[in-house]
């Protein structure tokens, strides 16, 4: 499409804010608009399966082949359309540079910005390259955030290695203590940054009430929403300002690649995208073609999650050798009546503590055949690792029984095999040790 | 960029308040702490632009020369005061140049007043405690016409706060705390 035919390389709804004899900020014309897309359609109406197929999706107008086309490409055809947009400012709305942005990644992202309720959303190379890059975005010299004491690794090598560097400061807190979060708040403090569902606990925090935190003191809310997809709660209409997820888990599915997303308004995604472009991490077209192909499916795939996590958890929770079982859909989790009250979908994650400690969990690892004893969750297989030797290595046992990980303590990603089987396999398994 | 302004997001962000002027309502504030003599360190407070704060991690001195008494090691409030009227009036031309599409090559303000002390030390009450006069002077070079340059002028100067608020007034309320 070039513009010598009346088209753009780009957004068309996205247009030069100037005319001419325009004398003042004020005659301005450009306002918001969700996106970028190729295609404009509100799916708001449609359920998530038709949402996931769908939306962002362009078949290729030339040869008429269903679904996206791979544009692997690292450069596009300029015009002086594109010039303009540079020189203005709405070069986000063109394709100039796959860094800045590709129809791959903009069919993926209009696909995620549809689920997930938001105007706007970015595709990273991995999930801490959406963190980095949405945090940074959120900060300014000297500022200071409020996050959760059970982060996910990365992120808290980020928060704690690299943010001091930069004259950023960061205060944990519970993430169930909201009295706590609130008394946190500094002066300086521009972020509230929680994960919705905590690692490996399984701790679900109130989005709502950490909405109503951060507009009182006037700071943003990032939430990581990696454990809980769209299909389980959208996060921004909860509340939040954006939501990042590291797509390398549910919303890819399929354990095949690397990425991370951000999604939010086009006002907050617009600031994020500087910082995608200085930082560098951009995701490939290749990538975004199989993220795609994975995300049409998120749909049936958490419902099948669900259905085999809860079924096994149920189970779970009966055998004698188990001493606790952690999955927001059981009445005993400590978080139950909240899941029930905001959840769709429970997810696949669970976690348990068996009889014997760490001892017994490593020999039960071993004696499962479907599990696989593999870092990483969300993907159609299931995993299971132990937080003492993989994610919560690097704490002391006395620091990890205080954070409520206990010796025995499983993490279990429930991948979508046939309920039956996996409990089939766990019953022969627990026999075992 | 043209001039380094992003005209999309200014005009986005123009008809954002528009729609809601609260995103239009900008909080300032500043801390000064007395060093010795006539010197103190000023720290900027944290800031809010509409409903959000913005962290303001800056810092800087302030001192009078030694003929006021000073160790003339940092600017004055004097040269303070006019710097910010000059960056104000600044700003307001290179954003007024890019909403008319005129590439600045360069741009220099020079703001130059005069006090007469003895208002300040109240040597003589008919003496102005005020600044007398401010003067200033844009020097530019870009593809603008002379025409359009005056516009921006006129333009950068009337929609300045800072000149406006030199040039009208301000109300100013005040406390005093005393810690016994």
């Amino acid at each position: 499409m070039t513009k010598e035919h009346g088209l753009i390389k780009g957004d068309s709804v996205g247009q030069s804010a100037l005319a001419p004899d325009m004398r003042w900020t004020s005659e301005l014309k450009r306002t918001r608009q969700a996106g970028p897309s190729q295609i404009h359609k509100d799916w708001s109406a449609a359920g998530f399966s038709t949402a996931a197929v769908h939306a962002g999706t362009t078949d290729d107008p030339i040869s008429g082949a269903v679904g996206t086309p791979i544009y692997q490409t690292s450069t596009f055809l300029l015009d002086d359309e594109q010039y303009r947009s540079v020189e203005e400012g709405y070069a986000r709305d063109r394709f100039i540079y796959t860094r800045y942005g590709n129809p791959n990644q903009w069919a993926l992202q209009t696909k995620l910005a549809a689920l997930e309720g938001a105007e706007s959303a970015l595709v990273f190379s991995s999930g801490m390259a959406a963190i980095t890059a949405t945090v940074m975005a959120m900060m300014d010299k000297g500022a200071h955030i409020v996050a959760s004491n059970e982060l996910y690794g990365g992120t808290y090598n980020l928060f704690n290695q690299e943010l001091p560097t930069l004259n950023m400061s960061v205060s944990y807190v519970d993430p169930r203590d909201y009295e706590a979060i609130e008394a946190a708040i500094q002066p300086n403090t521009q972020i509230l940054y929680f994960e919705a569902l905590t690692n490996p606990l399984l701790k679900l925090v109130d989005i709502k009430r950490l909405s109503q935190i951060a507009k009182r003191n006037k700071i943003r809310l990032i939430i990581d929403g990696t454990f809980l997809t769209p299909i389980s709660c959208r996060i921004v209409e909860m509340g939040a300002d954006l939501v990042i997820h590291s797509a390398s888990k549910y919303l890819n599915g399929h354990s095949d690649l690397i990425a991370g997303a951000v999604m939010g308004s086009r006002k907050l995604v617009d600031m994020v995208w500087p910082r995608l472009l200085a930082y560098g991490g951009s995701l490939d077209p290749h990538a975004c073609f199989l993220f795609e192909r994975g995300l049409k499916t998120l749909a049936i795939r958490m419902a099948a999650h669900e259905n085999s996590a809860l079924q096994l958890a149920q189970y779970l929770e009966q055998h004698p050798t188990v001493k606790r079982v952690f999955y927001p859909l059981l009445e005993s989790h400590p978080d139950n009546s909240l899941a029930v009250s905001v959840l769709k979908n429970g997810g696949g994650m669970i976690s348990f503590e068996i009889m014997g400690g760490d001892k017994a969990a490593l020999k039960l690892l071993k004696c499962l055949n479907i599990p696989k004893q593999a870092t990483s969750l969300g993907g159609v297989e299931s995993l299971v690792s132990l937080p003492f030797n993989t994610s919560h290595a690097g704490y002391t046992s006395k620091q990890r029984q205080d954070m409520g990980i206990n010796p025995g303590c499983i993490r279990l990603s429930v991948g979508i095999e046939d309920a039956a089987d996996l409990i089939n396999d766990f019953e022969q398994a627990l026999n075992s040790i | 960029m043209r001039n380094g302004i992003a005209v999309s997001a200014l005009s986005e962000f123009v008809n954002e308040i528009k729609n809601d002027p609260a995103e239009g309502i900008a909080q300032y504030g500043v801390e000064l702490n007395w060093q010795s003599g006539t010197r103190s360190k000023v720290t900027a407070l944290p800031m809010s632009v509409g409903p959000h704060t913005v962290s303001r991690d800056f810092s800087w001195e302030i001192d009078e020369p030694r003929q006021l008494l000073g160790c003339n090691h940092a600017p004055n409030p004097q040269e303070y005061l006019l710097s910010g009227v000059g960056a104000c009036i600044l700003v307001g031309f290179a954003v007024g140049a890019s909403v008319m599409e005129i590439q600045l090559e360069m741009l220099k303000v020079t703001v130059r007043g005069e006090l007469n002390l003895s208002g300040f030390l109240d040597i003589d009450p008919e003496a102005s405690v005020p600044f007398t006069e401010i003067q200033y002077c844009i020097e530019v070079t870009g593809d603008g016409t002379e025409e359009q340059f005056e516009t921006l002028r006129q333009t950068a100067l009337r929609q300045s706060p800072n000149a406006m608020t030199i040039m009208k007034g301000a109300a100013v309320e005040g406390e005093l705390i005393i810690n016994n």
